[in-house]
């Protein structure tokens, strides 16, 4: 399968209908995948690609886009969450239904298959209380 | 088992028969719960999540013969973080390890114990997640906190599951259809006065 890396902010998923055509940016896509990925269960918040000084950063709510990474290939998507889960929580179970959350959610809302969600665990967090 | 509460309080060999019901209540309502599962993803496997989570608090359970609740509740606890499935899975074991904090170094509990257990289990279920979804298993936990509570205070109130408010509260469930038109279907004996919700 030929990967056709899409650069964030140019190329957008586009449909042509009747009356002209429809086009999602890959920022719009991130928004979606991160606040589904925020409402999940167990999930701290989202962090930033990438860590800064070896540490992740928790992202506040109007960026949560920054922390997920949207690459088209062919006619899906493969999207990467940056995230930080809750400590005291089986990571593996929660990794897995944010990947059904993410699919689910940006599959129902632009209508594009989505082919990966790839789950980036960058920090642990102790809840608050 | 109220008469038995009133006695002795919740010791952990009744904490661990409350155990085995529940499972075995899970077990012949789980196609139920499976129906109503329509958040985050509507895949309708809600109720066999929660039924292999909880058999896996339950193993660990069933082995012991401790009589502190509270080694009971680790047990479960820890059994239930281990065989987590789906997102019901991992909220029911966050309400494990809650209750199983909340009663630390106790032997047994009294009504009121038992329900500030309850009510520390939904807080623990409801601090693991950013923005908490109304209408979930969340707020049945909650609700059951608040009614053990108030049932706890005043001996009287057991039957406060049927009060219109909290079914009412329980109804706005995303996968429920309105009350009104839901039949009493949670195949429940009736326990000294205790009913099941029904949601």
């Amino acid at each position: 399968m030929s990967f056709l890396m899409a650069s964030k902010t140019t190329t957008a998923l586009i449909q042509s209908r009747q009356w002209g055509r429809i086009e999602v940016f890959p920022s719009a896509v991130a928004a979606i995948a991160g606040h589904a990925a925020t409402r999940c269960y167990g999930i701290s918040g989202m962090a930033a690609r990438g860590l800064r000084d070896g540490f992740a950063e928790l992202l506040r709510r109007e960026n949560v886009d920054k922390g997920v990474d949207v690459v088209q290939a062919d006619d899906a998507l493969v999207i990467d969450v940056y995230v930080i889960v809750q400590y005291g929580i089986r990571i593996s179970e929660v990794a897995h239904n944010l990947q059904e959350t993410v699919k689910f959610e940006v599959e129902r809302s632009v209508n594009v298959p989505v082919l990966k969600v790839n789950v980036n665990v960058q920090g642990v967090r102790e809840e608050r209380i | 088992m109220v008469a038995a509460l009133k006695a002795t309080g919740v010791d952990g060999q009744l904490f661990k028969r409350a155990l085995l019901g529940s499972l075995s209540w899970l077990a012949a309502n789980h196609e139920e719960v499976n129906r109503l599962n329509v958040f985050p993803v509507p895949d309708g496997d809600t109720g066999t999540n929660m039924l292999l989570t909880l058999q896996s608090a339950v193993e660990d359970v069933k082995e012991s013969n401790a009589a502190e609740v509270s080694k009971i509740a680790k047990l479960a606890s820890h059994g239930s973080l281990m065989g987590a499935r789906g997102n019901s899975g991992v909220i029911l074991s966050q309400i494990f390890r809650g209750f199983a904090r909340a009663v630390e170094g106790k032997g047994s509990l009294t009504p009121a114990e038992l329900a500030a257990g309850f009510e520390e289990a939904a807080n623990a279920a409801y601090r693991a997640v950013n923005k908490p979804t109304e209408g979930t298993i969340l707020t049945v936990a909650r609700e059951a906190g608040r009614a053990a509570a108030t049932a706890a205070s005043n001996p009287d109130a057991t039957n406060r599951w049927k009060s219109r408010s909290r079914r009412w509260r329980l109804s706005t469930s995303p996968g429920c259809r309105s009350w009104r038109r839901r039949r009493w279907r949670w195949r429940c004996p009736r326990v000294d006065g205790v009913t099941a919700p029904s949601f």
